[in-house]
């Protein structure tokens, strides 16, 4: 079955979830999941490993991401004590072809994070796999890739919402290329689809 | 100010040991200061066995790894012979790096800039226009690339040392030789390191990262949000994680120390202590696990290392933390105030795909810099890095807890003062200045 999402539905929600993340609203952040959604960031030398056979940065269920979102708005998560402030900033918005209810939808991402008289950037690309809830789209798994070729500046930034990059970026995003299925590994993320980045994936 | 002209007016015065008054102090200075980060460079980073990497990345003929160790860029090999090479990233003709991939296999390196090509042992193969040269040119290896003055390994762990002198690896390691083989025995097919390396830095002195990594004593304070989330998770409102009299800590010799229990921490090991949040699916699995390595090492040994807890650290920056899952970590200062970090997860060769699984959710619900915990200790780092602009006013920090103890806790600080006497020895070059102590 398709399930044809605009583009501009999908940059609308993308927008909505990047507007939450800056008010550190995150618990409506964390409820924008699926009950078995995932949140799932993977090394900077490794994009392509599957995150049960390979180390991430973060690798959430629906309830570990939920609790993520609940520690970092104690007052005893030190490291966002004084919370950064932060922009979320999604462009390059493609979506692909739905793989039954599953929408898969890629984006290049840019945060700005000012904390204690310093600023970080981070730039990425992300993978989103989107349903259709009974209220509204819903997010199955978000698969979140540093452009950095090496080291996570100040790393505590990763704690919320993007781990990433680098004074030393030289990569580019690469075409949102999903990984091939581990063996054994049952997350949504791990299901391949096809790249919509035109002339990439001539048979999509 | 330099160390010397400093109000202690010595190097070796740049830590005050009072065994008398139970009183261990370090002067802030040596966290933030150039002239010390200088002498650290040649007197630590230049004659200490530095952790380069594990045999498992580099299993099969001609696969590599490339990375900075001490501020150098060595690459390591394995060769068609099965021996492992450690050798300087950089061409003896110009000096360009020959290997610009962090791993890989590869028959030859060949420097993009005139082509010169090397084999994975570090033999020169040729290069464009030899006969421009003398024929004896190359004699003596001066066109192969440049092999560390040391390399041996220990179950699994290479080292390398840039003092053509140093003391044999195992002597180096003293105790610290018995607790890798602690968690060397977890595989009993191996050990390997799994792909995916957390690379980040911190914005703070080196010294302090090695610290923090065997300090009891901040577990609950710093980390009381991953106590809430294993409680959140496991169901349970047990209250784990004070900072009650929890296991011991010991000297290893040469500055290396390890805080240890035996069964009393409340996350899960994969191998092989079940936690209620892996579910009771999990649970045959990992007792098996456990009776395996039982009947594999016998009950004292098997006790050891399937239900014991770990903090190791090897001086003068490796530590191999065996906990929720098992991390071996180093960084190097880029500057007085400033790290990079480099961690990667270990774990037994022919783990079952649902062990692996629950080990590497199990490592970044609180390692790394986007875990429950790490981010915290980040942090704390860096405020106290921060703090250390007012040493002038407020030079010292204390390390004396348990200097009365007979039996030292996880919550003391003998640890810590293990490190520092040998890191006061090899700075200030008096070799006669006491290692052992409470």
């Amino acid at each position: 079955m398709t399930n044809p999402l605009a583009r501009s539905e999908a940059e609308d929600f993308l927008f909505k979830e990047a507007a939450l993340l800056d008010a550190w609203r995150l618990e409506e952040w964390a409820n924008l999941f699926t009950e078995d959604g995932e949140y799932l960031i993977p090394a900077t030398d490794a994009p392509d490993g599957a995150p049960g056979t390979s180390l991430y940065l973060v690798y959430d269920d629906r309830h570990r991401l939920g609790e993520r979102a609940k520690r970092l708005l104690k007052k005893t998560a030190h490291a966002e004590q004084p919370r950064s402030r932060t922009r979320h900033m999604s462009s390059n918005v493609m979506v692909a072809e739905a793989e039954g209810t599953v929408t898969p939808v890629f984006c290049n991402f840019v945060v700005f994070r000012s904390r204690m008289e310093k600023t970080d950037i981070y730039p990425g690309h992300a993978e989103y796999r989107l349903v259709h809830g009974s209220d509204g789209l819903r997010i199955a798994a978000r698969r979140r890739f540093s452009t950095s070729t090496s080291c996570v500046p100040r790393a505590r930034s990763a704690s919320f919402s993007e781990a990433c990059p680098t004074r030393r970026v030289r990569g580019f995003p690469r075409c949102p290329r999903p990984s091939a299925p581990a063996a054994g590994c049952s997350s949504p993320a791990c299901r391949p689809a096809p790249c919509r980045r035109p002339g990439r994936n001539p048979a999509a | 100010m330099t160390a010397l002209e400093h109000p202690s007016g010595s190097l070796a015065g740049l830590i005050i040991d009072d065994r008398q008054a139970a009183r261990f102090k370090v002067n802030r200075h040596v966290f933030a200061e150039e002239d010390i980060l200088a002498l650290e460079r040649e007197r630590i980073f230049s004659r200490c066995w530095l952790y380069l990497g594990h045999v498992s990345e580099v299993s099969a003929a001609g696969s590599f790894v490339a990375r900075r160790v001490g501020g150098r860029p060595l690459i390591l090999t394995r060769g068609r012979d099965g021996a492992l090479n450690a050798l300087y990233n950089t061409c003896p003709h110009r000096g360009a790096l020959v290997c610009r991939e962090r791993a890989g296999n590869r028959r030859a390196f060949q420097c993009g800039y005139h082509a010169w090509a090397f084999d994975e042992t570090g033999r020169f193969l040729g290069m464009p226009g030899r006969e421009a040269l003398p024929p004896n040119a190359g004699d003596g290896g001066q066109f192969d690339l440049v092999r560390v003055e040391r390399m041996e390994e220990f179950r699994g762990f290479v080292f390398v040392c840039f003092d053509r002198g140093a003391q044999p690896l195992v002597d180096y390691l003293a105790g610290a030789a018995e607790y890798l083989a602690y968690v060397a025995d977890q595989g009993e097919n191996g050990m390997e390191i799994v792909e995916g390396t957390q690379d980040y830095s911190i914005a703070a002195n080196w010294k302090l990262l090695q610290e923090n990594s065997v300090d009891g004593y901040h577990g609950q304070p710093t980390h009381v949000t991953y106590f809430d989330y294993l409680r959140s998770r496991d169901g349970t409102t047990t209250n784990f994680g004070g900072s009650g009299p929890m296991g011991w800590v010991k000297n290893l010799g040469n500055g290396h120390a390890v805080s240890e229990s035996i069964g009393l921490l409340p996350w899960g090991r994969p191998y092989a202590r079940w936690a209620p949040g892996w579910g009771e699916e999990a649970k045959p699995e990992v007792e098996e696990l456990n009776r395996r390595i039982m009947a594999r090492l016998g009950p004292e040994r098997g006790n050891v290392v399937a239900n014991g807890d770990r903090n190791l650290i090897v001086f003068p920056n490796l530590v191999v933390n065996d906990i929720m899952a098992t991390t071996v970590r180093t960084f190097y200062p880029v500057r007085p105030d400033y790290m990079e970090v480099s961690a990667w997860s270990l774990a037994p060769v022919g783990e079952s795909v649902p062990s692996r699984d629950r080990r590497m959710r199990n490592f970044v619900e609180f390692l790394g810099p986007a875990g429950f915990a790490s981010p915290d200790d980040i942090e704390m780092l860096e405020l106290c890095q921060r703090g250390y602009a007012n040493r002038a006013a407020a030079p010292w920090n204390d390390i004396s807890r348990g200097m009365l103890s007979n039996a030292p806790k996880k919550t003391d600080e003998l640890q810590m003062r293990t490190f520092w006497r040998r890191w006061r020895q090899l700075v200030s070059g008096d070799s006669s200045l006491e290692l052992a102590g409470p």
